[in-house]
């Protein structure tokens, strides 16, 4: 799964521990997530959305589009 | 977003908490181990310094419980794999360790205490191999 998390983090100038304090998880964790190496479950994917108040869509997407 | 979270709070709280109730565990099962031998002869106290033990191991694993239940989903997941891991391999490890020893391949005496050296290393291992895998 591909996400845009790293974009919209640096679009608001916020470090991994500012997303992860958001997100409520460790900032290993986001930085699993940016790089790919761990795909959220879905409350954390909406969560997530909620934050950047995006649709879930813009920000996860499958790795096959 | 500089200052900590409630979160991150209840996770510094539950790694306090965890380590406390450990760490008097230990205390409690060495001081059940060794101070027959060297400081009382009664099995009343050698029975009150096990029940002791006991209900600090029962906290111990409360404790445990609520940390689990504090982390996010990487650190669980990391978490459930390496400690699936120290459980199968003790397991398969321990009773074909066992049983070279019954049918008399090995002389050396297998104990509890290798059992749980054993689970440990391997859980220990496995966490930081797991951590390291998703840095």
């Amino acid at each position: 799964m591909k996400n845009r998390l790293k974009v919209l983090r640096a679009e608001r100038n916020w470090t991994q521990n500012d997303l992860a304090q958001a997100l409520e998880v460790s900032r290993q964790t986001v930085n699993a997530i940016e790089t790919g190496k761990f795909d959220p479950s879905l409350p954390l994917a909406f969560k997530a959305a909620r934050l950047f108040q995006l649709p879930i869509e813009d920000i996860f997407s499958d790795q096959e589009d | 977003m500089n200052s900590k979270t409630s979160w991150q709070q209840q996770q510094c709280q539950s790694n306090r908490s965890l380590a406390l109730w450990t760490g008097l565990w230990v205390l409690s099962l060495a001081l059940a181990t060794f101070d027959p031998s060297y400081l009382w002869a009664s099995s009343a106290l050698s029975i009150v310094s096990v029940v002791i033990n006991i209900i600090l191991g029962v906290a111990m694993i409360i404790a445990n419980k609520r940390h689990l239940g504090n982390q996010d989903e990487l650190q669980r997941k990391v978490q459930l794999e390496a400690m699936s891991l120290a459980l199968g391999i003790s397991v398969v490890l321990g009773l074909a360790a066992t049983t070279l020893q019954q049918q008399g391949v090995i002389g050396f005496q297998f104990d509890i205490s290798h059992l749980m050296l054993l689970l440990g290393v391997t859980y220990i291992v496995a966490l930081l191999l797991g951590m390291r895998k998703y840095q």
